[in-house]
C-alpha cells in the first residue's frame, strides 16, 4: 500500500524521530542495566570499634570483603557520628560494643550497633540488612565450628531464576513496557495531530481513501517499528546483561504485539480528542507514561503504595503487561500463568479499539457537517 | 540595562496573561507533590512464604509458627514436592518456598544433621536477599531456642545480633525521602517546560525574528527570559513545600533560607539549559522530547530512588556535570539532617559554576542569525 | 550621480550547502527609494533580504548597509526597521504594549515614546484600540500596525519581506500609501513581493531568478527594454526558472 510507504518514508527522514526511536530505548537500556540499581555496591560505611579485640577485626575484615561495602572511615567516639553523616558520603557507621570477645564467649552472643542513616530510608534498610546478613553468616561460622555435637539446624538456599542476583533482571521488561508506550502512542498521536495541525488531514480525508485505510496507514509502521525495538532490546539483554528469553518467544511477541496494538489505539484516541501536539505529547505522558513509571511495578512495588494507587493501578495496561512479560522473560512461565493478564490486557485493548473507532467516525461527521 | 526592563516588563505582562501558564504554575506542584510523594516507597512488603511440612512433627510445626509469627512473613502451607514448590515461584503464587525434610525432628534429636531448603524468587535481587536475610534470623532464633531446651547454656551457639537505628528517620518514612526529591524534580519541570517551550514558541510563531532585527544584545534576551521564571520557579517550590508541609508533615531540620538559596542556584542552572535545549531545536515537539529525554537520564542518573554509590564509576563521573545530582544530595541533608553551610559548601560551589556554565552556554548557543 | 547609496551590494554570494541561493548579486541602494525586489518562490529574495539585515552572513562578497559593513550586523541593526513576511507582533499584547516594547529596544525611554506613541495612533486612525490585544485586531490592521511598529525608531531604511500578502485589495492600497508617505520622509523603502501590480509602484525593481538578477531598472524602462505591457508580462518573459530545484 502505497500510503503506508510514504508514512515510512516520514519516519526515516525525520533524522530527530529516528533518533527517539533507537536511541531512547538504547539509553533506557544502558542506563537502567548499568547505573540505575536497586541492589547495594561498594556504599561507603564507617567502623566505631570500640572493642578493638579479634572478633571486631574479624567482622572488619568480612564487611570490608564484601562487594556491598567500602569502610571509608573509622571512628573514635560516637559523638562523631551526627557530623560525619552530615557530610553526606557515609551512608552508616557500625558500632562494635567493648569487650566484644570475652562478651562472645561468656554470653553466647554479642550485640553490634548499625547507626543507619536513615534520609535515604531504601538505602539504610539495605545497608542494615546486609550488615545483617554478614553476622548472620559470621555466626553461622562459628555455629559450625563449636556445636558440631549440637542439633542446630541450617538452611540451605537456592535462589531461583536470578542465581546471581543481578538487579537489572527487574528492569528490562519494564523497559519495554516504557519504550513501547512511547513509540506507539506516542508518535502515533503525535504524528497524526501534526498532519492535523498542518491541514493534510483534510487533504488525506478527501481522498477516495476509506478512514480506517488512513488511520491503519498512519499505526502501521509504527506497529512495525516497535516490534523491532523490541527486538532490538530482547538482543541487547541477551548480548549485553547475559539475560536471554527463558519463556516462548513466539509467546512473548505475541503478548507484546497485543500491548503495542493497545498503545496505537490509545495513541488514535488521543489524537481524535486533542488539536495541538503539545497537548497529545502531554495527555501521553499524564495518560501512560507516568502510570506506566510508577503505577507497573516497574521500580516501585504497588504493595506498598496507598491502597487508592493499587486501585489505580488495575485500569493501567502497563501493569498488566509488565506482570504477564516478566515471568514469560525470566521465569520461562508459560501461557497457563499469564492467561488472565492477558485477557484483561486484550479486554482493555478491545474497549480502546472500539472508543478510538467511535470517537474518530464522530470528528469525520462533524467535519463533513 | 533600559532595554532589559522594557523586555521583563512585557515577558511579565505575557505570563499574567497566558491561563495555561497559571494553571501549571497551581496544579503542577499540587499534583506533584500529593501523587508523587506517597506513591514512591521501596519497603519491602511482607513477603509469601510457603511452607512444605514433610514431617509434621511437634519441632517442625514450632518452626512455622516461629516464622508466621515474624513480621516478615505470611505463611502458607504447601504439600507438595521440590517440582511443586518451582511451580509456585513461577506463578508467583509464593516469594520464598521452605521445605522442611520428613527427617527434621530426627535431625533435631541428634540422629542426623537437620536441614531446611529454601527456594527463593530472586527476580527482584534486593527483596530475595533480604528475605534470605530475614529467615536465617528466625531460624537462629529458634536454634537458640532448641539449644536452650537441651539445658545447655546460651553460649553454647556463640553470634553476633544486629540491632538497627536510623538516624533522622526512624520510621523509615519513605515520604520522608521522596519529599526532597520530589521538590528537585518541581523545579525542573517549572523549569524546562515553562521557559523553554516559550522561547521555542517565539520561534516558532516569528516574533522572534523580529526581536533579532533589533540592535538588542544576546545576553538581555536570555536574562529577560531567566528572570521572570526564576521568580515563577521560586514561588512555585515555596508552593509545593508548604502543600508537602501541611499535606505530610515533613520535618524541615535545617535552615529555610539555604535551601531556598541552593534551588535558586540549581533553577538558574535550569534556565540556562532550557534555554540552551531551545536554541538547538526547531519546534515545540522536538524540543519536549530533547527535554524528556535529558532530563530522564539527569534525575535517573541522580540517586533520587536509588542509592547513586551503587552506580559504575563512569556514571558517577557523568554527576559531577549533573545538576539534579546536587541538588538531590543538599535537599535532603539540609532538609532531613539539617547539614548547615560548611556541609555543603563544595556542593554548592560545583553546582554554582554548572549554573553559570548552562547560563553561558545558552547566551553562547543562541543566534541572533540563522 | 549625487544621491546617496545607502546600501551597496558587491558579488554577494550566499551558499547553503551545496545549493547557490545568492549568485553574485550586485546592486546599489539610493536613499529615499522605494526598491522593489521580485522573484518566483525560492528565487533568493528572502535570504537577500535576510543578510542585509544581518539576520545572515553571506558567504562572500561585500555589503554595507547605511554604511555599515555587514561583519557588524549588531551596528547595521540599530540603523534599520525591518517586518517579517509572518506576522511577527506579539498577539498577547496590546498595541501600546507592542510599541513601548519596541520603542524600549531601540532605546527609547518612556517619555519619548508616549508622546510618538499618541502621535502614531492619531496618524493610523488607530486612536481608541490603544488597550486593544493584537490577537483581537483584522490582519490588515495588524500589518499596518507592524509597519508603524518598524518604522517607530525612525530607522534610515525599513525592510519589508512580502508585506502585503494575504491582505485585502483595499488595505493593500492603504498600505501602498504609507510606504509613499515613508520614502517622502527620505526613509528608504526595500521592499520584496511577487504581486506585479505592486511592482509598478516601486521606483526601481530588481527581478531575480535561480539566484540570479536577471534585471535592474525603473519599471517603465524595464518594460520598454524588453517591449512588454507590464511587469507581470516581462516577469513571465525573464523570470521563469530554467529547472526545477526540488
Amino acid at each position: 500500500m502505497a500510503f503506508v510507504r510514504k508514512e515510512f518514508l516520514h519516519i526515516f527522514r525525520d533524522v530527530r524521530t529516528l533518533v527517539i526511536l533507537f536511541g531512547i530505548p538504547a539509553a533506557q537500556l544502558l542506563i537502567f542495566g548499568y547505573a540505575v540499581r536497586t541492589d547495594l555496591k561498594n556504599a561507603s560505611i564507617a567502623v566505631l570499634d570500640n572493642a578493638r579485640d579479634n572478633v571486631s577485626n574479624e567482622l572488619i575484615n568480612k564487611l570490608e570483603a564484601s562487594d556491598f561495602f567500602t569502610i571509608s572511615n573509622r571512628l573514635d567516639s560516637f559523638d562523631e557520628i551526627d557530623a560525619t553523616f552530615k557530610k553526606g558520603k557515609i551512608k552508616a557507621v557500625v558500632v562494635f560494643p567493648a569487650e566484644m570477645s570475652a562478651t562472645l564467649t561468656r554470653e553466647g552472643h554479642a550485640t553490634v550497633s548499625i547507626i543507619a542513616d536513615a534520609s535515604e530510608p531504601n538505602t539504610a534498610s539495605l545497608v542494615t540488612g546486609y550488615t545483617s546478613g554478614i553476622m548472620n553468616d559470621y555466626s553461622a561460622t562459628l555455629t559450625k565450628q563449636i556445636t558440631s555435637g549440637l542439633p542446630v539446624i541450617i538452611p540451605d538456599v537456592r535462589m531461583y531464576f536470578n542465581p546471581n542476583l543481578e538487579s537489572h533482571f527487574m528492569f528490562i521488561p519494564g523497559i519495554i513496557t516504557l519504550v513501547l508506550i512511547l513509540l506507539s502512542a506516542l508518535l502515533t498521536s503525535v504524528s497524526i495531530v501534526r498532519e492535523k495541525e498542518f491541514g493534510t488531514m483534510e487533504v488525506l480525508l478527501v481522498s477516495p481513501l476509506k478512514p480506517w485505510q488512513i488511520i491503519v496507514g498512519k499505526v502501521a509502521p509504527y506497529f512495525f517499528l516497535s516490534l523491532f525495538n523490541v527486538i532490538i532490546i530482547l538482543l541487547m539483554a541477551w548480548f549485553v546483561f547475559k539475560l536471554p528469553v527463558r519463556g516462548s518467544i513466539a509467546l512473548l511477541i505475541a503478548e507484546c504485539m497485543l500491548y503495542i496494538l493497545m498503545g496505537l489505539s490509545f495513541g488514535i484516541l488521543i489524537s481524535t480528542i486533542v488539536d495541538k501536539m503539545e497537548n497529545a505529547i502531554i495527555i501521553t505522558f499524564m495518560g501512560l507514561l507516568l502510570p506506566g513509571l510508577l503505577l507497573s511495578g516497574f521500580i516501585f512495588p504497588i504493595e506498598n503504595m496507598p491502597k487508592i494507587y493499587d486501585y489505580v493501578s488495575m485500569i493501567m495496561p502497563p501493569r498488566w503487561f509488565i506482570e504477564i512479560i516478566r515471568p514469560i522473560m525470566i521465569k520461562g512461565a508459560g501461557f497457563e500463568y499469564v492467561w488472565k493478564e492477558t485477557l484483561i490486557l486484550a479486554g482493555m485493548t478491545l474497549f480502546l479499539i472500539v472508543l478510538s473507532a467511535r470517537k474518530f467516525k464522530v470528528r469525520l461527521e462533524e467535519n463533513a457537517r | 540595562m533600559r532595554r532589559l526592563l522594557f523586555l521583563l516588563k512585557k515577558e511579565f505582562r505575557q505570563i499574567v496573561r497566558n491561563p495555561f501558564m497559571l494553571r501549571a504554575i497551581i496544579m503542577v506542584p499540587l499534583l506533584q507533590m500529593l501523587i508523587l510523594v506517597p506513591a514512591i516507597t521501596f519497603g519491602i512488603k511482607r513477603l509469601d512464604l510457603a511452607v512444605t511440612d514433610n514431617d509434621r512433627s511437634p519441632a517442625s510445626r514450632e518452626l512455622i509458627s516461629k516464622l508466621a509469627g515474624s513480621t516478615f512473613f505470611k505463611t502458607t502451607a504447601a504439600p507438595i514436592n521440590i517440582a511443586g514448590a518451582g511451580a509456585l515461584l513461577l506463578s508467583g503464587d509464593a516469594d520464598l518456598v521452605l521445605i522442611i525434610p520428613n527427617d527434621f525432628s530426627e535431625g533435631l534429636a541428634g540422629m542426623t544433621k537437620p536441614r531446611l531448603q529454601v527456594l527463593v524468587d530472586a527476580v527482584n535481587s534486593t527483596q530475595a536477599m533480604l528475605a534470605w536475610s530475614y529467615l536465617t534470623s528466625v531460624v537462629r532464633d529458634y536454634n537458640m531456642d532448641v539449644v536452650m531446651a537441651t539445658g545447655a547454656a546460651p553460649s553454647a551457639i556463640p553470634g553476633i545480633n544486629t540491632s538497627p537505628r536510623y538516624w533522622y528517620n526512624p520510621t523509615l518514612n519513605y515520604k520522608h525521602f521522596m519529599l526532597p526529591g520530589v521538590l528537585v524534580i518541581l523545579i525542573i519541570a517549572i523549569g524546562l517546560m515553562l521557559a523553554g517551550l516559550n522561547l521555542v514558541k517565539e520561534l516558532e510563531t516569528g516574533t522572534l525574528e523580529q526581536i533579532n532585527v533589533t540592535p538588542i544584545r544576546k545576553w538581555e534576551l536570555i536574562i529577560s527570559k531567566v528572570i521572570p521564571f526564576f521568580i515563577l520557579g521560586l514561588l512555585d517550590l515555596a508552593l509545593g513545600l508548604t502543600v508537602g508541609w501541611i499535606a505530610f508533615d515533613i520535618p524541615f531540620e535545617g535552615s529555610i533560607l539555604l535551601f531556598f538559596a541552593c534551588s535558586a542556584i540549581f533553577l538558574v542552572a535550569v534556565l540556562g539549559m532550557a534555554l540552551f535545549f531551545s536554541t538547538l531545536v526547531s519546534n515545540r515537539q522536538q524540543y519536549l522530547f530533547v527535554a524528556f529525554f535529558f532530563t530522564m537520564i539527569f534525575i535517573l542518573m541522580s540517586g533520587i530512588f536509588t542509592p547513586s554509590e551503587s552506580m559504575p564509576r563512569w556514571a558517577q563521573q557523568f554527576n559531577w556535570i549533573n545538576p539534579v545530582a546536587y541538588l538531590m544530595r543538599i535537599n535532603r541533608m539540609v532538609m532531613l539532617k539539617g547539614a548547615g553551610f560548611s556541609d555543603i559548601a563544595r556542593d554548592m560551589g560545583l553546582l554554582s559554576v554548572l549554573a553559570m556554565g548552562f547560563i553561558s552556554l545558552a547566551i553562547r548557543g543562541y543566534r541572533k542569525r540563522a | 550621480m549625487e544621491r546617496e547609496k545607502v546600501i551597496e551590494v558587491r558579488d554577494l554570494v550566499k551558499r547553503f550547502g551545496s545549493f547557490t541561493a545568492n549568485d553574485r548579486l550586485t546592486f546599489d541602494v539610493y536613499r529615499g527609494e522605494i526598491f522593489g525586489f521580485l522573484g518566483a518562490n525560492g528565487a533568493g529574495k528572502t535570504t537577500a533580504m535576510r543578510i542585509l539585515c544581518g539576520l545572515s552572513r553571506p558567504t562572500s562578497g561585500k555589503v554595507t548597509v547605511a554604511g555599515i559593513d555587514s561583519h557588524r550586523p549588531e551596528e547595521i541593526k540599530k540603523r534599520i526597521g525591518y517586518m517579517s513576511q509572518r506576522f511577527s507582533l506579539y498577539e498577547d499584547l496590546t498595541v501600546n504594549e507592542n510599541i513601548e516594547l519596541y520603542g524600549g529596544i531601540y532605546g527609547m525611554t518612556m517619555k519619548e515614546i508616549r508622546p510618538r506613541r499618541e502621535e502614531l495612533l492619531r496618524r493610523l486612525s488607530f486612536t481608541g484600540y490603544g488597550n486593544t490585544l493584537i490577537l483581537a485586531l483584522p490582519l490588515g490592521l495588524r500589518q499596518k500596525l507592524a509597519f508603524a511598529v518598524a518604522l517607530f525608531h525612525e530607522p534610515e531604511i525599513v525592510f519589508l519581506d512580502e508585506p502585503t500578502s494575504g491582505v485585502d485589495p483595499v488595505t493593500r492600497r492603504q498600505f501602498w500609501e504609507m510606504i509613499y508617505e515613508t520614502a517622502s520622509r527620505g526613509i528608504t523603502v526595500f521592499v520584496t513581493t511577487h504581486y506585479m501590480d505592486e511592482a509598478e509602484y516601486c521606483d526601481r525593481i530588481t527581478i531575480m531568478s535561480e539566484g540570479r538578477i536577471v534585471a535592474l531598472d525603473t519599471p517603465s524602462a524595464l518594460r520598454q527594454q524588453y517591449g512588454t505591457a507590464s511587469v507581470e508580462e516581462l516577469f513571465v518573459k525573464i523570470a521563469r526558472p530554467q529547472r526545477i530545484n526540488a
